[in-house]
C-alpha cells in the first residue's frame, strides 16, 4: 500500500508542476511554490502526532479506500475545470467569473501528498531533529515545485502540450487510484 | 484670538506650567512613587509572611521565581533568597545589567559564584540583620530600610527600626515574637498561664523548618494546643545551637523533631547517646514544602534532598514515625501558608500519646497484638533467617517473665506449633473447603457486619471505601465471612493476640496475595487490623520477622496521606517491626509506610561450606601443573577426567572431551572455581529469638566477621554475637514500654560488623549523596569487569546496551556501587563538591572515555524506587544527557533509535515515539513492589511458552519512573523498545544470607529480565553478579558460575542441608524454597539448570543417598514443605525441564501423594492450584482416586480461581503491521512502473508531436 501511496504522491507532485507551468505568471507560479512551505509548517504538530502506520491503516479497509477515490475523482472534475478555462483563455474566449477563477486554481491534490510525505520523514527519519525535516521537506517541496514548473516550461515549450499532459497525469492518477482500489480489494 | 496671539499672551505662563508639572512628576517619581519590591527565590512561606508583614502602601511586593528572572527588571529593588539558587550564565548577565541601575542583594548564596550584591558593607549588614532574626516588625523594617535608605524614597518610607534580635536559641509559646531564653522563664511563663503540671509527661517540639519567625506561626499553635490538651506539658524550642543544651535542661518523655536535617549537628553521636542513656523516643513528623492539594495528587509523597533533610537524616538519630504532619496551604489572598493536614493533628498527638502511655501504663494491663508471617495453606512460617514458631514462642515466655499477662501458653513449642497450626493458618481463595471447616472450627473471631461497616466510616475516607466497594462489593464481601459476619483469624492467650497477616489480595494468584502487588487489600485483611485497634483493644502492635505485605500495599512512596492503606490501617497505634539486619532496604520501607519502629534481629549463622575436603586434592593438583613449566600431559588428562566426574565443567561451560586437556586458562578458571566453592560462606540454619547461636556457629560466625583481622577482634565479635538475643528481647520490651531505640546501620553481619549488637533501629543512607567516592570506585571496577569479560566471550565486541535490576539493600550498602557502575557505563561521572556530595553529573568527551558510550535499562524494585527515587532520575538525567553526544560508538543514542523505531513500528505518533525511546527506568505498575512473575511461574498449568510470561512481565513491570512528572505512567511497549539490543543483566548481591536459588526474588527480577530480553531480542543475554559481599573486594561474577557455587555450597551440600536439619518447620521451608526457586530458574533461564541438577535433587531429597535422614526431618518438622517440595520436581518433569525418567518420577510422585494422605493437602499453590499436576501425579501414583479424593477435599472443587496471572488490560493500540494489511505483491509493483513508464511516453511523444507539429 505505501508504495501505491507513493506513486500517488510522485503523480501528484508532476501534476502540480505542470499545473503550475500553466500560470500566466511567474509570481503565480511563485506564490504556489511558497504555499508548500506554510503548508508544511501548519502541518507541522499535527504530524507529530499522527503515526504514518495509522495513516497507512486507514486505506486497509474498503470504506476509507473508496474516500479516496472520492478525492481524486473530485480533483480530477477540478482539474478539469482548470484544463477547460486555461484552454478558453487559450482560444481567446471571454471568460465567466468562475472560469476565472478556474483558470487561477492551483493543484489540490499536492496538499494530502505533501503531508504525507511528513508523516513519513518524520517516521524514518529517527534521531533527527524534526523541525530540521519539516524544514527540509519545506524548502525541498517548494523549490521542486518551482524547479520543476520550469523544467516543464523548458521541456515543453508549448502551452498547450503542457495542458495535454497535465490532463493526461490527472487521469494516471485517477486511474492508478482506481486500480490500487481494484487490485486490492477487488471491487467494481 | 488665534492660537499665534493665545501663545505670545500666555506662552511663558503655559511654559512655567509645564515646567512645573513636569518637575513634580519627575520629584514624584523618583521619591513619592511606590517601591516596588522584587524576593527571588525565597521559599514561598517566607515570602507570604513578608508580603503579610508588610503594612505599608507604599512598599509593593512582588514573588519572582528563577524560571521568570525577567520580571525582576520591573522592581526598584531586588531581593534575591541564594540558598540553593541555580543561576544560568543568561541569568547573571541578567542581574549584571539590573544590578547597574536598581539595588540587587542575594542573601544565603551557597555557591561563591552567586554571591552577588551593588550594596555597600552597612547595606549588607543591615539588611542581612533583619532577615536573619525574622519577624513582622523585622521584615516591616527591612522593607521600610529598603525604601528609605537603599531606593532613596524617605517619604511615605514608614519607620525603620533597629533589627530585633529574635535569640537563635529559644523556647516559644502560641503568642507570636514572644521567646524565653532560658527553661526557668518559660516555665513561670506557663505557670502564670496556668499550663504547668507538675506531673504531667513532657513534650519537646523542636521547630526548624518552617519555624515561627520565618512562616506563620499559627499551625504552632494549634499543634501546642493539641498537645496540651492531651494532658503534656510543651516545650516549643527554636533553635539550633544550643537545641541539645535545651533538650538536656527540660528533660523531655519524648522528643517532637521537626527540624531538616541531624538532632545535633556537629555533635550528632552525642545526642544519640543522650536520647538512650534517657530512653526517650523522638518522634519526627515532616512538613511538606507543597500545597496540601499538589501532595495529595504526588505519587512519590516526598523525595530528592527534602526527603533526605526530612526523614533520613532524622532516622540516622533513632527518629520514628515521620508521618507527613504540617503542608502548604493557600490563603484568601492567594499567599502561601502553613497548616496541619487535615485529620493529621489528632492522628499525630494520639500517637505519641499512645506512646507515651507505654511507659506508665502496667506491663500487666498493656495489650499487645502480635502478627507473624506465612503463605497461604499449611505451609510453615516464613521470617527472613528466623525460625519462626521457637521464636514466637520465645516471646511469649520472655513476655509473660516481664509481667505481662500471657494466659494459656501451650508447656511446649510442639504443643504451641500445633495449637498455631491449626488456629493460625491462612488459606488463599482457592482452598474453600478449608476456609469453610476453619469458620466452622476453628474459633475465630468474628466481626458483626454491622459493626465491621461502622469501624469502617470511622477509619476510613471515602475514596478508600468507595475502593474498596468496586474491588469487593459491599462490606463485608465473601471472604472469610459467614452470616454476613466477617471472620478474623487470632489466638489469644491473656493480653497477647497472635494474629498471621492475612493474605493480601484475593483471587487464586498467591503471589499477588502475598507481595502487595493489588492495591486495594481485601475487607478480611482490614478486618484483622480493626479487630486489633476496636475489639481488641491493643496497646502497641507487633510485626514478628521479614517481612509482611502492610507496607508494600501501594500508595506514597513516604510522606503518607491518609487515603494510604499502610497509614490508615496502623493510624495511632504504636508500631514495631522485628526485622532481620541483613535486609536494611526493605527494614526502610516498613519504617516509612506503616510508621514502625524497628528492632533488629541477628541474621542466620554462617559457615564455610564445608567442601575443602573434597576439593583440596583437585585444588592442589591443578595449582601444582600451573606452576609446572612443562607440565605432564597424563597428569592434565587425569585432572581433566576427574573435573568431569566433579561435574565442574559443566557450570564454568568447558568441555568433557577427554581425549583433550584443559588449556591454562581453563584450568585457572576450574581452580578460581573451587576455591570459591571452598571459601564460600553458607548460612548455617536458621536463627531463633532470645537463643543464642549453637557455639560451633557463633564460632564460625565470628571466624568469618574478623576473616582478616586476627584472633582478638573475632573473640570480640564472638562475645557481641553471643549477648545480641539478649539484646533484641530487651529492645523490645523496652520498645514496648515506649522507650528508645538506638539506631544501627543495616547488612548481615559478616559483611558489616557494625550491625552488631543487635536490638537496634535499622536507618538508611542519605541516597543524595550516592554513589559515595567509594562505591564509585568499586562501580568502575564492575564496570570495567563486565565489559572485559564480555567482550572475551564476544569476540572483543562491547555490550551495546546493560540492564541492571536495582534493590534497595545493596544500595545502602554499598553506597550506590551499583548506580556507579551504570553512569560509569553510560560514559558520566559525578561532579561532587569539597564534601564528595553530589552536584551535577558531566559527561565524558569520547577522547576522556576511550570506548563507546553503552546503553542501560534499569529495572527497578519497588523498595528502591521508594527509597531512592532521586538516584532513579539521575540516571535517566545521564541518559538524555549522553544521547546527545556526538560519537559513531554512541550505543545510547543508537538505543534510542532503535526504541523510537520499534515505538512508531508499535503505532506510536512520532512526538511520542522520541520522547519515550529515551526512556529508561522501568519498575512494577500501581507502585507494586513485586514483578507478579513468580505467581505465574510456578502456576505451570497456565502457560506453555515462555513468551506468554514475557508478554506479563512486559506488562507488569512496564511502568516508567524516570522523570517525576510521568511518576509511574503506563504505555504499553515502552519497556520492550526500551529493551531491544540488550546484551548483558546484571543483578547487584550484597548479603551472605541468600544467593540466586536461596532468594525467589533473585529468578523473579532477574531471570524474569533475562527470560523477557530473550523474548524481546531473540537472544540470551549474558547474566551477570555484582558481587558486593565483600566490601574490600567487589567483584563481577557470571550467572552460570554463580549457580554452580549454589548448587554445590547449598543444595546438594550435606553440611548445609544438615544445618538446615537442626532447625525445625522454617527450616525445612527454606530447603523447598531452594528446589522451588531452582524451577524458577528453569523456566527464566533454562540454559543455566541442567538435567544432572534435577538429577542430583531427586538422589538427594528423594532417594535420600547420603544417608541424611530426609524423609524423616521433613515429615516431623513440616510434611507441608516434602509435599511441596516434591510437588516442584513433578511440575519441572511435567514441564519438560527434568527429562526423568519414569522410576523416578514414579518415587517422586508415590512420596507425594503419600504425604498427601497421611497430613492431608497443604494446599499451597503447586499442590492445590494447579490441576494438569494434579492429573500427573495421579497417572503416577498407586491410587490415584484416593489421592484426588483429599485434594478435592481441601479445595471444595468448583470453586472459582484459575485466573490468569496479572496483566493490565492492554490499551487498544493496534500495530497496522499485525493486522489486516495486505502483502506487497509483485503486481503492485508491476503497476507503478507501468504508471511510470506511460507517463515517461506520454512526455516524449507529446513533445515529439509538438516539435513535428
Amino acid at each position: 500500500m505505501d508504495r501505491l501511496l507513493s506513486l500517488i504522491v510522485l503523480l501528484a507532485f508532476a501534476k502540480a508542476m505542470l499545473m503550475s507551468s500553466l500560470y500566466a505568471r511567474t509570481r503565480q507560479r511563485i506564490a504556489y511554490a511558497l504555499l508548500c512551505p506554510l503548508f508544511v509548517c501548519l502541518c507541522h504538530k499535527s504530524a507529530l502526532a499522527t503515526n504514518s502506520q495509522t495513516v497507512l491503516g486507514l486505506f486497509n479497509n474498503v470504506e476509507s479506500a473508496n474516500n479516496l477515490i472520492l478525492v481524486v475523482t473530485l480533483d480530477l472534475i477540478a482539474s478539469i475545470g482548470f484544463f477547460t478555462a486555461q484552454l478558453r483563455q487559450m482560444s481567446g474566449k471571454a471568460l465567466s467569473p468562475a472560469a476565472r477563477l478556474m483558470r487561477n486554481m492551483p493543484c489540490l491534490i499536492l496538499f494530502p501528498a505533501l503531508y504525507y510525505l511528513q508523516l513519513q520523514l518524520f517516521n524514518s527519519g529517527m534521531g533527527i531533529d524534526f523541525s530540521i525535516l519539516s524544514a527540509i521537506l519545506a524548502v525541498g517541496a517548494g523549490a521542486a515545485i518551482y524547479a520543476g514548473s520550469s523544467l516543464f516550461i523548458r521541456l515543453l515549450p508549448c502551452h498547450e502540450a503542457r495542458m495535454e499532459l497535465g490532463l493526461l497525469v490527472s487521469l494516471f492518477l485517477f486511474f492508478s487510484t482506481l486500480s490500487t482500489h481494484v487490485l486490492l480489494y477487488n471491487t467494481l | 484670538m488665534n492660537l499665534r496671539t493665545f501663545l505670545k499672551k500666555h506662552g511663558i505662563v503655559l511654559l512655567a506650567t509645564g515646567v512645573i508639572a513636569a518637575a513634580l512628576i519627575v520629584i514624584g517619581c523618583r521619591y513619592l512613587s511606590p517601591t516596588r519590591i522584587a524576593l527571588v527565590n525565597f521559599p514561598a512561606f517566607q515570602s507570604a509572611k513578608m508580603i503579610k508583614s508588610s503594612d505599608n502602601g507604599f512598599i509593593r511586593l512582588y514573588t519572582v521565581e528563577t524560571e521568570n528572572l525577567k520580571k525582576i527588571r520591573r522592581a526598584d529593588a531586588v531581593l534575591v533568597f541564594g540558598m540553593g539558587i541555580r543561576f544560568s550564565d543568561a541569568d547573571r548577565e541578567l542581574t549584571r545589567k539590573v544590578m547597574r541601575k536598581k539595588p540587587l542583594h542575594v542573601y544565603l548564596a551557597t555557591d561563591p559564584q552567586n554571591r552577588i550584591s551593588n550594596l555597600d558593607s552597612l547595606q549588607r549588614e543591615t539588611l542581612e540583620s533583619y532577615l536573619q532574626n525574622g519577624g513582622k516588625q523585622n521584615y516591616r523594617s527591612l522593607f521600610s530600610y529598603i525604601r528609605a535608605e537603599i531606593c532613596g524614597k524617605k517619604a511615605f518610607a514608614g519607620e525603620v527600626l533597629p533589627a530585633y534580635r529574635t535569640p537563635s536559641d529559644a523556647l516559644f509559646h502560641i503568642e507570636e515574637d514572644v521567646w524565653f531564653t532560658t527553661v526557668a522563664e518559660y516555665e513561670k511563663y506557663l505557670d502564670k498561664k496556668g499550663l504547668l503540671k507538675p506531673n504531667a509527661p513532657k513534650i519537646a517540639l523542636v521547630a526548624g523548618f518552617a519555624g515561627p519567625s520565618d512562616a506563620n506561626a499559627a499551625h504552632w499553635g494549634r499543634l501546642i494546643e493539641a498537645f496540651q490538651e492531651k494532658g503534656f506539658t510543651v516545650y516549643p524550642l527554636a533553635g539550633f545551637s544550643q537545641r541539645l543544651a535545651f533538650l538536656k535542661e527540660i528533660e523531655p518523655d519524648a522528643v517532637v523533631y521537626m527540624p531538616h536535617g541531624r538532632l545535633a549537628q556537629g555533635m550528632a553521636d552525642s545526642a544519640v547517646r543522650w536520647l538512650k542513656t534517657r530512653n526517650i523516643p523522638m518522634f519526627c513528623p515532616t512538613t511538606l514544602n507543597t500545597l496540601y492539594e499538589d501532595w495529595m495528587n504526588d505519587k512519590q509523597g516526598m523525595a530528592g534532598g527534602f526527603m533526605s533533610q526530612s526523614i533520613v537524616m532524622p532516622e540516622i538519630d533513632g527518629g520514628i514515625v515521620t508521618q507527613a504532619l504540617v503542608a502548604l496551604f493557600t490563603d484568601e489572598e492567594g499567599l502561601y501558608r502553613f497548616d496541619i493536614i487535615p485529620g493529621r493533628l489528632e492522628q499525630f498527638t494520639r500517637t505519641v500519646k499512645n506512646y507515651i502511655d507505654l511507659r506508665t501504663k502496667p506491663d500487666s494491663e498493656k495489650k499487645i497484638a502480635v502478627y507473624y508471617y506465612k503463605g497461604p495453606g499449611t505451609a510453615a512460617f516464613t521470617a527472613a533467617g528466623l525460625e519462626v514458631i521457637p521464636s514466637l514462642y520465645n516471646l511469649l515466655l520472655n513476655l509473660r517473665a516481664s509481667g505481662y499477662k500471657v494466659d494459656n501458653l501451650p508447656s511446649g513449642i510442639d504443643a504451641f506449633e500445633e495449637e498455631l497450626s491449626k488456629g493460625g493458618a491462612v488459606y488463599n481463595e482457592y482452598a474453600e473447603g478449608s476456609i469453610r471447616n476453619y469458620l466452622e472450627n476453628g474459633n475465630p473471631a468474628w466481626i458483626a457486619g454491622k459493626d465491621f461497616k461502622e469501624m469502617l466510616l470511622r477509619r476510613f475516607p471515602t475514596s478508600c471505601l468507595k475502593a474498596l466497594e468496586e474491588r469487593y462489593g459491599e462490606a463485608p464481601g465473601s471472604f472469610y465471612v459467614k452470616d454476613g459476619n466477617i471472620a478474623v483469624t487470632r489466638l489469644q492467650y491473656g493480653n497477647v493476640v497472635l494474629l498471621p497477616q492475612p493474605v493480601q489480595g484475593i483471587g487464586s494468584n498467591s503471589f499477588e496475595a502475598v507481595h502487595g502487588e493489588n492495591p486495594v487489600p481485601p475487607y478480611h485483611y482490614i478486618a484483622s487490623y480493626l479487630y486489633v485497634r476496636d475489639v481488641f483493644h491493643a496497646d502497641a502492635l507487633l510485626h514478628f520477622g521479614t517481612h509482611g505485605s502492610l507496607e508494600f500495599i501501594p500508595g506514597k512512596l513516604s510522606a503518607l496521606s491518609m487515603e494510604d492503606w499502610s497509614d490508615r490501617l496502623i493510624d495511632d497505634l504504636p508500631h514495631f517491626y522485628l526485622y532481620t539486619t541483613a535486609d536494611v532496604g526493605e527494614a526502610v520501607i516498613a519504617k516509612r509506610r506503616s510508621y514502625a519502629d524497628l528492632i533488629s534481629h541477628l541474621n542466620v549463622p554462617l559457615s564455610e561450606s564445608g567442601l575443602g575436603k573434597e576439593l583440596s586434592g583437585l585444588l592442589e593438583d591443578i595449582r601444582k601443573n600451573l606452576q609446572s613449566e612443562n607440565p605432564d600431559n597424563a597428569r592434565l588428562r587425569e585432572i581433566k577426567k576427574r573435573i568431569v566426574e566433579k561435574g565442574l565443567h559443566r557450570d564454568l561451560r568447558l568441555d568433557s572431551n577427554l581425549n583433550q586437556t584443559y588449556t591454562e586458562e581453563e584450568l585457572q578458571k576450574v581452580c578460581d572455581f573451587a576455591e570459591e566453592l571452598c571459601t564460600e560462606k553458607i548460612t548455617a540454619g536458621l536463627y531463633t529469638l532470645g537463643k543464642p547461636f549453637a557455639p560451633e556457629l557463633a564460632a564460625s560466625s565470628a571466624r568469618l566477621m574478623g576473616e582478616t583481622e586476627g584472633r582478638e577482634q573475632q573473640a570480640r565479635y564472638l562475645e557481641y554475637l553471643n549477648r545480641c538475643p539478649q539484646e533484641e528481647m530487651r529492645a523490645l520490651l523496652n520498645a514496648l514500654d515506649g522507650g528508645f531505640i538506638a539506631p544501627s546501620p543495616g547488612g548481615d553481619f559478616v559483611a558489616n560488623p557494625n550491625v552488631l549488637p543487635t536490638g537496634r533501629n535499622l536507618y538508611s543512607i542519605n541516597p543524595e549523596n550516592t554513589p559515595s567516592v567509594a562505591a564509585w570506585e568499586k562501580g568502575v571496577k564492575l564496570g570495567d569487569e563486565l565489559i572485559a569479560d564480555y567482550r572475551k566471550k564476544h569476540g572483543g565486541e562491547y555490550p551495546r546496551k546493560v540492564s541492571f535490576t536495582l534493590w534497595s539493600g545493596s544500595f545502602i550498602e554499598s553506597e550506590g556501587a551499583t548506580l556507579a557502575e551504570i553512569l560509569y557505563l553510560l560514559g558520566v561521572e559525578p561532579v561532587r563538591d569539597r564534601m564528595n556530595r553530589i552536584l551535577d553529573i558531566r559527561v565524558l568527551n569520547p577522547e576522556e572515555l576511550q570506548r563507546p558510550y553503552i546503553d542501560v535499562v534499569v529495572q527497578t524494585s519497588g523498595q528502591f524506587r521508594d527509597l531512592a527515587a532521586s538516584r532513579l532520575e539521575l540516571v535517566q538525567r545521564a541518559v538524555g544527557l549522553v544521547a546527545k553526544v556526538n560519537s559513531e560508538s554512541n550505543y545510547v543514542a543508537q538505543g534510542l533509535i532503535r526504541a523510537e523505531k520499534v515505538l512508531l513500528e508499535k503505532g506510536y505518533p512520532p512526538e511520542d515515539a522520541r520522547r519515550l525511546s529515551a526512556m529508561r527506568i522501568f519498575g512494577g505498575l500501581n507502585g507494586m513492589a513485586g514483578t507478579g512473575i513468580t505467581a505465574m511461574a510456578e502456576s505451570g498449568d497456565r502457560w506453555e511458552e515462555d513468551s506468554e510470561m514475557a508478554k506479563v512481565y512486559l506488562n507488569n513491570m512496564g511502568a516508567v519512573y524516570g522523570e517525576s512528572k510521568n511518576w509511574g505512567d503506563f504505555k504499553p511497549g515502552v519497556f520492550e523498545a526500551a529493551l531491544q539490543n540488550t546484551d548483558a543483566v546484571v543483578q547487584p548481591r550484597q548479603s551472605n544470607t541468600w544467593g540466586a536459588l536461596s532468594l525467589d526474588h533473585v529468578y523473579e527480577f532477574m531471570g524474569g529480565l533475562t527470560m523477557t530480553v530473550r523474548n524481546v531480542t531473540g537472544h540470551n543475554p549474558e547474566g551477570y553478579f555484582n558481587d558486593l559481599r565483600n566490601r574490600n573486594r567487589a567483584r563481577t561474577q557470571d550467572l552460570q558460575t554463580a549457580i554452580g557455587v549454589e548448587t554445590r555450597t547449598k543444595l546438594f551440600n550435606p553440611v548445609y542441608i544438615g544445618g538446615m536439619m537442626r532447625g525445625g518447620a522454617s527450616s525445612a521451608g527454606e530447603l523447598e524454597n531452594l528446589i522451588r526457586n531452582t524451577y524458577g530458574w528453569n523456566v527464566m533461564n533454562p540454559e543455566v539448570i541442567d538435567n544432572t541438577v534435577w538429577n542430583r535433587i531427586y538422589e538427594t531429597y528423594v532417594e535420600d543417598r547420603m544417608n541424611l535422614g530426609i524423609r524423616e526431618f521433613f515429615e516431623r518438622e513440616s510434611p507441608a514443605a516434602l509435599q511441596e517440595m516434591t510437588a516442584v520436581m513433578l511440575e519441572t518433569a511435567r514441564k519438560g525441564y527434568w527429562q526423568a525418567s519414569e522410576e523416578q518420577l514414579k518415587r517422586t510422585a508415590e512420596l507425594h501423594a503419600e504425604t498427601v494422605m497421611k497430613y492431608d493437602a497443604c494446599c499451597n499453590g503447586f499442590t492445590c492450584n494447579n490441576a494438569k499436576l494434579r492429573d500427573f501425579i495421579s497417572e503416577r501414583t498407586s491410587n490415584p482416586a484416593a489421592y484426588r479424593n483429599k485434594i478435592a477435599q481441601t479445595r471444595q472443587i468448583g470453586s472459582g480461581g484459575e485466573v490468569q496471572g496479572i496483566v493490565l488490560e492492554k490499551e487498544n493500540r493496534t500495530s497496522i503491521s499485525d493486522e489486516g494489511r495486505p502483502a506487497p505483491k509483485a503486481r503492485h509493483l508491476a503497476f507503478i512502473l507501468s504508471v511510470l513508464l506511460l507517463f515517461v511516453l506520454a512526455v516524449f511523444f507529446i513533445r515529439k508531436r509538438r516539435r513535428n507539429g
